[in-house]
Formats: structure tokens, C-alpha cells, sequence
């Protein structure tokens, strides 16, 4: 029987992989916003919960890095061995580096818990230090889970630097609804936030432009690879929709048409999570390899 | 040292599938679950009456810039003196970053069911007892015996050859430097060690 065998999809990554860059970038975009927080307007609880939010997000990422995806878990103790040029080991330390001076940073607001006080005084002058290095984290995280994809030249749909900085324009968009809906601001601040919203969803629709460029005039891998993300239903109404447009018209209508809504950032929220989760679970599940047959 | 490679002449390829048998039974890959470290595709082409019927035997390239190696987090991709691309199956995690970044499909998983599976067909003597990634080694234990690989040596037509490189006397020397055989994808710079005639 004659084989097809020209364009294939890739084998090596599943859905959990996408649900790993999605929680990881989404997780790294609340630790950078923490620390941004830290200097603006930040209330008692605000650190502490993002913080925590955040360290919650990179446990459900390693959970899926680890026990869903590897074959074979306990050696994710070897994954440090590359560290110099393993997308795979950047990935790892940047969880842990997350943890433990996402960790560090926060301490220092538990202040009034008295088995904490000791601890927290003792931190409180390095805690802009560790809090920036947790944000620096968190901002590569989805640079870099980004890169695992689009590093390796054999699956063109992925192999862009394009994939990466949509990865971390849509996790920071993500992140702020997020932190909009779990600590409702009004007046000024709102329209900030708005406006922030705005300003990443519009980056991310220019992004998303140069991406479907890319997949049209790119190699035949990424044409078709495009194709058949295009031809499911699902990402179609969850990302170019759902994910991107109504974000950007809706944030555009709060920022210039002056609304100040209870429900746009939950519905924002929403809208954003089902669109990023979309974007990166059918990038993965339609990556295209070929085999460079000379026929 | 020698620079080992391999050329396949697909003019004389009939797609017998000898290499492909032969290998699975040197090294006990897995082909209960179809997964080979070299398979021939049997590629047809073309419409009535224009047609026609290529055999392309498929392998590891053993590159010389292995994109598979810089991705492995664990350095279980590791090249051997003789320049061989191998698989260290103690310390693989299985992330199949590998596989992703291969851009010849030259590896698969040897996963659980077909550890279990090759512990009931050969018991004591099962070469894969962990799961891993798996790739062709070249037949390294072979070729370090004075060996050819297993696929090389069964070809009853010739189509593979194997030897030194740089060697301007041997088959693969004189048919690479005249440029009769020629890597896949040159352009993305991973220095194949195979090379094809077409």
C-alpha cells in the first residue's frame, strides 16, 4: 500500500504538554504582576493571594510536565544534567527559582503572624531582590516553555519566534482579567487596567497577524498544520473569537467608551482562559513534521 | 579515528524490507507495536499512466550537530567516541523533546507495553528492560566487533553501505566526495552521517 507518509503529524507532544505551557505562563505572568503590585497600590492580601495563585499554577504545570507527560517521572531528577542548552532544564529551574524566591518574597507581608515574625523581619529588607528575581522568572517562563516549540526547526508551524511572545502577551493578558476579577479596582485604576488589557490584546491580535503570515507563506508543514487548526470548530470559536477578538473590542469599550462593569473582568477572565488554553492545546495537537523523503 | 556513515542507493532499493527485519532482531525493537529504527517506505506516485514506486529506507542521520542532543534535558543523547548518536536508557526521562526536535522521525517511545511485551519474547536475554526513547545505535556493538550494521550486512541488493567517510578509498568515501550521494535537508545544518543516491 502506498503510504502518505509526506506530511505527518508530529507524535512527541500531546495535550498535556499544552496544558503545561498554559498553566506555566499563566502562573509566571501572576508572579511578574505580584511584583510589579508590590510598588503600585497593593493591598494586604493582593501579594500574598497572586503570589499564591501563582505557586499554585506552576505546581499544576510541573504536575503535568512531570507525571502526565514524561515516560518516566522519577528521572526528572537527571532534567538539571543540560542546563546550559535544554529548553526542557531552563523550564525546571525556572519553576524552582519561582518557588523559592516567589516564596521569599512574600514572607515578609506575613509580618503579623507571630510564628512568621521572626522570619518575615529578617527578609524584609531583601524583599524587593527576591521579589525581582521571581518576576524575571516568571516573565521567561512563557518565553521559554514558548521556545521548547519553537526552537527545533523540524516542526515548521512551531518554528517562529512569533509562538513564544504570543505565549507571553496572552499569559500577561490572562493574568491581569484575573487579578481584575479576584480584586476589583474602580475610578482610575480600572481604566489602567482596562487599558492594559487593551494594550496586550492588541499586541496579541498584531502577533496573531504575523503568525497566520508566517503559517501562510512558510513552509508546506505550517501551511497545512494552519489549515487544519482552522478547520476545527473548537479553535476557531475559542481563540480568534472568543480569546482574542471580544477581548480586544470589549477592553477597547471599557478603556474608550468609559464602562466600568462587575462583570467585564470575569467575563474577560473567561473569555481569555478558554481562548489561550484553545491557542496552545491545537498549536500542539497540529504540529506537522515531514520526513524529507527525496520523492 | 574513523567518521562512520552510511549511503543508501535508492536506485537499487526493491523494498524488501530485509534491514528492517534484521534489525528488529539484532536489537529487539519493538515491531509488535510497528516501530522500527529503520523502516522502508514504500512511496507511489503520480496518476495512471504516470507513474511511480519509490522505496526509501528510513534511519537515524547520526549528525554531527545532532538537533536532538542540545534539546535532551537529562544528556541521555549523548554522541560515543566513534561519533554515533545513542541513547543512555538509565538516565532518558521520556519528555520526547527529542522526537520533537528530530526533523527525519528517526526516534519512537519504547514504552511500557512493549517493555513487557519484549520481556515475553526474548525473557532473560530482553536488551530494553527501561522505557525510553529509542533510535538506531548503528549497530555500535557490531561495528566495534568489526561488524557492519545489521541492516547493511542482511541488504541483498547493496543499497546500504557503511564504512569511513573520510576513507577516499571506501564505497561511502568515493560516493559521497564525488557528490553522487547527498545528505536530507542540508539546509538545516545537522550534518547528517547518512546519505542517499537518487
Amino acid at each position: 500500500m502506498a503510504q502518505p507518509m509526506h506530511v505527518e503529524r508530529q507524535e512527541a507532544y500531546e495535550w498535556p504538554v499544552s496544558v503545561y505551557l498554559f498553566f506555566g505562563g499563566f502562573g509566571g505572568a501572576l508572579m511578574a504582576l505580584a511584583f510589579i503590585f508590590h510598588f503600585f497600590a497593593a493591598t494586604q492580601t493582593m501579594i500574598p493571594l497572586t503570589v499564591v495563585s501563582a505557586l499554585v499554577l506552576f505546581a499544576l504545570a510541573g504536575a503535568f510536565l512531570v507525571f502526565f507527560d514524561l515516560e518516566r517521572p522519577i528521572n526528572a531528577i537527571f532534567s538539571l544534567n543540560n542546563f546550559t542548552k535544554s529548553g526542557v532544564s531552563w523550564d525546571v529551574i525556572l519553576i524552582g527559582l519561582n518557588y523559592v524566591a516567589g516564596i521569599l518574597f512574600v514572607l515578609p507581608q506575613f509580618a503579623y503572624v507571630p510564628a512568621l515574625s521572626g522570619i518575615s523581619q529578617a527578609l524584609t529588607p531583601y524583599q524587593v531582590f527576591f521579589g525581582a528575581i521571581a518576576a524575571l522568572a516568571g516573565f521567561l517562563f512563557p518565553i521559554i516553555s514558548g521556545g521548547l516549540l519553537a526552537a527545533p526547526a523540524s516542526i515548521p508551524l512551531w518554528h517562529t519566534p512569533a509562538l513564544p511572545l504570543l505565549f507571553l502577551i496572552t499569559s500577561f493578558e490572562l493574568a491581569l482579567a484575573f487579578l481584575g476579577s479576584l480584586f476589583p479596582v474602580s475610578g482610575t485604576l480600572y481604566t489602567v487596567l482596562a487599558g492594559g488589557i487593551f494594550a496586550l490584546s492588541l499586541l496579541a491580535f498584531g502577533i496573531s497577524l504575523a503568525y497566520l503570515e508566517h503559517t501562510h507563506n512558510g513552509p508546506v508543514e505550517a501551511t497545512e498544520g494552519m489549515h487544519r487548526m482552522l478547520k476545527t470548530p473548537r479553535f476557531l470559536l475559542l481563540y480568534p473569537l472568543i480569546g482574542l477578538l471580544f477581548p480586544l473590542v470589549l477592553s477597547a469599550y471599557l478603556v474608550f467608551g468609559g464602562l466600568e462593569s462587575t462583570w467585564a473582568m470575569p467575563a474577560l477572565t473567561v473569555a481569555l482562559f478558554l481562548g489561550g488554553f484553545a491557542l496552545r492545546n491545537c498549536l500542539v495537537l497540529n504540529g506537522i513534521e515531514t520526513y524529507p523523503w527525496p520523492y | 579515528m574513523s567518521r562512520y556513515g552510511m549511503v543508501i542507493d535508492l536506485r537499487s532499493c526493491v523494498g524488501c524490507q530485509a534491514c528492517s527485519a534484521a534489525c528488529a532482531l539484532e536489537n529487539q525493537t519493538p515491531y509488535w507495536s510497528d516501530k522500527w529504527r529503520t523502516k522502508v517506505m514504500d512511496i507511489q506516485k503520480g496518476e495512471y499512466p504516470s507513474t511511480g514506486r519509490y522505496f526509501v529506507p528510513t534511519i537515524c542521520m547520526h549528525c554531527e550537530e545532532p538537533a536532538c542532543m542540545t534539546v535532551c534535558p537529562s544528556k541521555a543523547t549523548f554522541k560515543s567516541d566513534e561519533g554515533f548518536v545513542l541513547v543512555n536508557y538509565d538516565t532518558c526521562l521520556g519528555c520526547k523533546a527529542c522526537m520533537a526536535a528530530c526533523p527525519y522521525g528517526a526516534r519512537y517511545v519504547y514504552d511500557k507495553k512493549d517493555v513487557a511485551q519484549e520481556k515475553e519474547v526474548y525473557g532473560e536475554a530482553s536488551q530494553h528492560k527501561k522505557v525510553h526513547v529509542d533510535k538506531c545505535t548503528f549497530c555500535q556493538d557490531r561495528v566495534t566487533r568489526g561488524l557492519e550494521p545489521a541492516c547493511v550486512s542482511t541488504c541483498p541488493t547493496l543499497s546500504r553501505q557503511f564504512g569511513d567517510l573520510d576513507d577516499p578509498t571506501s564505497t561511502v568515501g568515493k560516493a559521497v566526495s564525488s557528490g553522487l550521494a547527498k545528505p536530507l535537508r542540508p539546509d538545516l545544518g545537522t550534518k547528517p552521517r547518512v546519505y542517499y543516491i537518487y
